[in-house]
């Protein structure tokens, strides 16, 4: 799943490392987010998208539905 | 160059305890003294090598390599827990697949230890079917 995270990580001068602190995981997991190889369950997207003070749709974009024929 | 302005990659300090590496040198030692009682010095010696080595290279690589610090022990997070999951999931079909096989041959070659693979079939089979029925119910 795409997603904005380290867009609006890197906006407010965090590293991985902090914003694994803030959201309590590791910076491992805040890379693997980031780069999409991992997505975050319902609770951490929310925490997620808390901290960044944004609605969890606006973080996270689901990938596109093909249109029906 | 390019590379000289390139930040250094974030390094996050080990989260794994010392249970794994402490059990790793305690199982060496119960190897290795029974061996050594039994009077063959050097497998006891290779067999606390072993086990004391790869306690050592655990603790080392930690710091640098996430799969080391998981395999020390660490899970702070769901993506971590989920890999201990998925590693754990694959073992187990490593192992059922070495039971199987282990009992196959067995059969074939009315080899004496076919009792035990059959066990360890019995044992798998009814766990699996335990584990998928409690957490289907689970939820």
């Amino acid at each position: 799943m795409d997603n904005d995270v380290r867009a609006l990580r890197t906006a407010r001068g965090w590293s991985q490392q902090a914003l694994g602190e803030r959201l309590g995981v590791s910076r491992q997991t805040v890379n693997a987010i980031e780069k999409g190889r991992y997505d975050p369950s319902l609770p951490l997207a929310i925490r997620i998208a808390r901290l960044f003070q944004r609605p969890v749709e606006e973080i996270f974009h689901a990938d596109e539905e093909p249109a029906a024929p | 160059m390019q590379t000289k302005n390139r930040p250094r990659p974030e390094k996050s300090p080990p989260a794994g305890g010392w249970l794994v590496p402490g059990l790793s040198v305690a199982l060496g030692v119960l190897l290795a003294v029974p061996v050594a009682l039994r009077g063959d010095l050097g497998l006891a010696a290779a067999l606390l090598a072993v086990m004391v080595g790869y306690a050592v290279v655990l603790v080392v690589l930690s710091r640098r390599f996430e799969a080391a610090d998981l395999l020390r022990g660490a899970a702070v997070d769901e993506r971590q827990h989920s890999v201990h999951v998925r590693a754990a999931s694959f073992c187990g079909y490593a192992m059922a697949t070495a039971a199987v096989g282990g009992f196959g041959y067995g059969v074939l070659t009315d080899h004496p230890a076919t009792t035990a693979f059959a066990l360890l079939c019995f044992v798998g089979g009814v766990s699996y079917i335990a584990a998928m029925v409690y957490h289907a119910v689970r939820g």
